[in-house]
């Protein structure tokens, strides 16, 4: 059986900084690279990585919210890069987003029965009844009251915000959710019950979800596999027990090893790890992580690393693990 | 010896809702080399209280109700701005959670610190020029001579930090009052920044009041822990005993809501609810209508903070029952 979602070779760079007479790009940033993976119907991914890596622009790609420069993305083996604009809008009822600003992402000036009714008239899926039917079904889905409708999203709590977008995207019945960072913006009494609710929702309507987030915690938490990204790659990828007992890529080492963690007990002073993020403008050559890795080798600042598979669906691309 | 002092602290605000305590009857003790932590949420009075100790609450609409915060043998509630300016550098030093707004886009690194250390210690442009690349260097910032001429939006946000502390600790300051210091950097960027504020506490021996909402920013750094919770403290312990034994319901909630690497658990727990709003906080016990150990003398009765265990104190009505389970 194939895969809901299949991404392959995904890249994206962005021309930067046009100047003079002729407006050439000064530099290419390059976001994404080559960037390959796959979510099964009912699965989460999550995607993991620091600020810049790109794991922002590899969400809003799915839904080419952000044309790709190169690659695949097939949905339901359908190759959504080549579908024409509008069979893409009819497309996006399946693949929905949730994002992290629950401020930002909610029209001011619409209540929040609007607010998620607007992608149910933008498809006609219902007529206006049965619309207002869905939209008190979804309220209460979420954990909202139904007199919640009629209000604005300045009279709603973070947490209750991110509830008002969770319902939204939930309007039209999708099968793929892309969640990015739908808690860190949420106090952290906040953040578990969202969490729980995501989960709720996936278990009930078979959800696969592509969850983007910082925080390793939360992403160990609800991923049935996790992918780690630095400067616009994926360094590892593997199911959630194997990724954080046995990281094989030193930069997922020090990730995990990096996250204070709540037992003083067994706090020791630890080794960080030096330097800073490079630019994603004028990434390291060869091994993207090779300035800052403990193990760095002579053959790390030439070649990039390939993606080999060390065992049974754990890939990592770094050259302590050759292929063959 | 206690560095610092705080009793009774209340600060309140005027709002189009009325004037709301954002900080009602606070109290602690610093001492020298000591790290305290201050964990809370939104609206828990945390960040209220590090500005009433700077002196750097906006009157209006912010007034102090009453209370004392006495360093050094005065109460710098009592002090002036003129005062208060001689106290913060050389005696109480800050760091925030972003540091562009406290940075001065237009002048450079080298200017602020040498600025800094001009108002404060009187020495030359040599002299100053050379405590700026010693501070900078010290901070781990690489070729710091060079760095001095760099405007701020030319460094990363783990090095506009590291200027940040730089800056407050130039003066070699008593004390350190850290907001937040690592939310907005990346976790390895943020590991780099802990382990510097505890290489600099062993080497100054000044006191650190760490604010965070982070758990695990404060098991890996702080001696002793106070939680807040609506503008009140709800539990205060040595960091050991508030991790192992927490008593209030809140600090207890908060726990076991956090996804840790190491927990196998299939679905979090939460605490129910939202975050009061300042201007409707429920009668009696702040946290009481979250809470699961409710009863009904919680909603007309404020819990005092009160001894539970040796150095550890809550704010619960039940709490005996609670510690004793």
């Amino acid at each position: 059986m194939s895969a809901l979602v299949e991404v392959d070779g995904l890249t994206k760079h962005f021309a930067v900084g046009e100047s003079g007479l002729l407006r050439r790009p000064r530099g290419l940033l390059r976001a994404v690279d080559d960037v390959s993976f796959t979510v099964d119907e009912g699965e989460t991914l999550g995607l993991v990585g620091e600020s810049g890596c790109g794991k922002t622009t590899v969400g809003r790609m799915l839904l080419r919210l952000i044309e790709p420069t190169a690659g695949k993305v097939r949905f339901e083996g359908q190759d959504l890069l080549r579908l024409a604009p509008d069979a893409m809008r009819a497309k996006r009822r399946h693949l929905q987003i949730i994002f992290q600003d629950p401020y930002g992402a909610l029209n001011p000036r619409m209540t929040v029965e609007d607010i998620i009714k607007e992608p149910i008239e933008i498809h006609g899926a219902m007529d206006g009844r049965q619309a207002r039917a869905r939209v008190m079904e979804l309220l209460s889905r979420v954990g909202l009251a139904p007199e919640h409708a009629r209000r604005y999203p300045h009279e709603f709590s973070g947490g209750q915000r991110q509830r008002i977008g969770i319902a939204r995207a939930l309007a039209l019945n999708p099968r793929f959710i892309v969640c990015d960072e739908p808690v860190s913006a949420l106090d952290v009494s906040i953040q578990a019950q969202i969490v729980n609710l995501l989960q709720d929702l996936q278990d009930e309507f078979g959800l696969a979800y592509l969850f983007i987030a910082h925080d390793l915690g939360v992403v160990k938490h609800i991923s049935d596999r996790v992918a780690v990204m630095y400067l616009g790659k994926i360094v590892e990828l593997a199911d959630r027990g194997t990724l954080y007992r046995q990281p094989l890529h030193p930069y997922t080492q020090a990730l995990i090893a990096a996250v204070p963690e709540a037992k003083p007990r067994q706090r020791r002073r630890k080794a960080a790890i030096t330097g800073e993020i490079p630019s994603a403008l004028n990434p390291p050559r060869g091994c993207r992580f090779h300035t800052r890795c403990p193990h760095v080798m002579p053959v790390c600042r030439e070649a990039e690393p390939p993606v080999t598979s060390p065992a049974s669906g754990h890939q990592v691309a770094c050259h302590l693990f050759p292929a063959g | 010896m206690t560095l610092l002092s705080v009793r009774d602290l209340r600060v309140l605000f005027g709002t189009e809702h009325g004037e709301i305590a954002a900080v009602d009857d606070v109290g602690f003790d610093l001492a020298p080399g000591e790290i305290l932590g201050v964990v809370g949420e939104s609206g828990s009075g945390k960040s209220v209280t590090a500005l009433a100790i700077m002196g750097l609450l906006p009157k209006p609409p912010s007034r102090i109700g009453q209370g004392s915060i006495h360093f050094q043998g005065q109460d710098l509630l009592q002090l002036g701005e003129r005062d208060m300016r001689r106290i913060r550098g050389p005696g109480i030093g800050m760091i925030f959670q972003e540091p562009m707004t406290s940075l001065n886009p237009v002048f450079t690194i080298g200017d602020q610190l040498m600025e800094t250390v001009r108002v404060h210690q009187h020495s030359g442009p040599k002299e100053q020029r050379e405590r700026a690349v010693e501070m900078l260097a010290r901070v781990g910032i690489a070729l710091p001579a060079r760095r001095l001429d760099d405007y701020p939006h030319q460094l990363s946000g783990g090095m506009r930090q590291r200027v940040m502390i730089a800056m407050a600790l130039i003066c070699n300051p008593k004390i350190l009052i850290a907001d937040e210091p690592t939310t907005a950097l990346d976790v390895t960027i943020q590991q780099q920044i802990l382990e510097l504020l505890l290489d600099l506490r062993d080497e100054l021996g000044m006191g650190i009041v760490i604010i965070t909402h982070n758990m695990g920013v404060v098991a890996e750094m702080a001696d002793r822990v106070i939680v807040m919770y609506a503008g009140k403290i709800v539990e205060r312990a040595p960091v050991n005993e508030l991790f192992e034994r927490p008593v209030h319901p809140y600090t207890r909630g908060l726990l076991d809501s956090i996804p840790s690497l190491a927990d196998e658990r299939e679905r979090l727990k939460t605490i129910p609810g939202t975050l009061p709003r300042p201007w409707a906080l429920p009668a009696g016990c702040r946290f009481q209508p979250r809470c699961r150990w409710r009863v009904e003398a919680c909603a007309s009765t404020v819990p005092p903070l009160g001894p539970v265990r040796e150095g550890h104190e809550s704010a619960c009505l039940r709490q005996q029952e609670l510690a004793a389970e």
